[in-house]
């Protein structure tokens, strides 16, 4: 899986904000709202990767949480992204 | 010709001299210029396509320029905001919603309520400019229908959204909730750079705000129950 639009992000009020850029704000313009877990699996999906390697990453950057954890959180913020069709 | 818009000296080279006359409350005494701005044919045609509606290539040319110089502002620690701002004594209160909700009703009774107390800074498309970490807003030559601008600057100290509602009261909105609420409001211009700038002067702005949320019937009673909570309230804590 991977992002269908080129986003950037930064922080507003303690929140991670995406925007579409450039062409891709006329398909997509509204803004998703994120914590940083959420980031950083948003940075992930700039480029095609699976569940499992997103999975991976998330244990080698959070590595006092349980596997099961992070797959339930993986799995809700990807949830999120696909109700919001940008992968 | 150099015009001085939102304390930015810059250089507007137009097509028609429509635009030269909707631009001439703000004509600079400087020589010297901080950004140059150009608009062609083919900026006019652009906005064709994203406009609903005939209008003629004098009304695009200043929409065009408004989007070129959107664009621009955050290298220059700027935004365009649509809102309707006024400045209350001096203070800044800056009035958003979603079009057709209201707020330049709102704002009039405001203006209704406060008479020369009041300035109408900008009615439509006040450009923000984060200096020293203060949110400044600025009049511009875009101001909306009603033709609500003065080519003034006001700190801005409130951020008020206006919902409809069957009662006017007001409450405090936590910035966390402001969030989606006012980005829909500010220009998200083209470049990523500039994109990833704006969310930062978004912070900034809502940092040094206080948030509120205006629920309103469209009545003058509004405006009274407003600014009692927001201006005098702020008073009597101080």
């Amino acid at each position: 899986m991977k992002l269908k639009y080129n986003f950037v992000l930064n922080r507003v009020a303690g929140e991670f904000i995406a925007v579409a850029t450039g062409g891709d704000l006329d398909k997509f313009s509204g803004f998703l709202k994120m914590n940083k877990t959420g980031a950083f699996i948003f940075s992930l999906l700039k480029k095609e990767i699976t569940f499992e390697e997103i999975v991976k990453k998330m244990e080698k950057e959070y590595s006092g949480v349980d596997t099961e954890t992070l797959k339930k959180a993986a799995e809700e913020f990807l949830d999120y992204l696909k109700k919001a069709d940008v992968i | 010709m150099i015009y001085k818009i939102a304390n930015l000296n810059i250089k507007i080279n137009t097509l028609f001299g429509s635009t030269e006359r909707f631009l001439k409350d703000y004509i600079s005494d400087s020589f010297d210029f901080d950004v140059e701005v150009t608009v062609n044919y083919a900026d006019i045609k652009a906005e064709r396509k994203n406009c609903d509606g005939d209008f003629c290539d004098e009304y695009l040319e200043t929409i065009a320029l408004c989007r070129k110089l959107a664009n621009l502002l955050p290298d220059f620690n700027g935004f365009l905001l649509h809102s309707s701002v006024v400045s209350v004594n001096g203070t800044g209160v800056c009035f958003a919603a979603r079009s057709g909700v209201g707020k330049t009703t709102h704002t009039l009774f405001w203006k209704q309520l406060l008479g020369e107390r009041l300035k109408i800074v900008n009615g439509d498309k006040p450009i923000v400019r984060i200096e020293k970490g203060l949110p400044i807003a600025f009049g511009t030559p875009w101001c909306g229908k009603e033709n609500l601008s003065v080519n003034m600057s006001v700190p801005i100290r409130h951020i008020c959204f206006i919902v409809r509602d069957k009662k006017n009261f007001v409450t405090a909105l936590d910035k966390k909730d402001a969030v989606n609420r006012i980005l829909n409001q500010i220009y998200m211009p083209e470049s990523a750079h500039s994109v990833v700038k704006t969310l930062a002067l978004t912070d900034a702005f809502l940092k040094r705000s206080e948030i509120w949320e205006i629920h309103c019937l469209p009545d003058l009673n509004s405006a009274e129950v407003a600014y009692k909570r927001i201006i005098e309230g702020e008073t009597n804590e101080t």
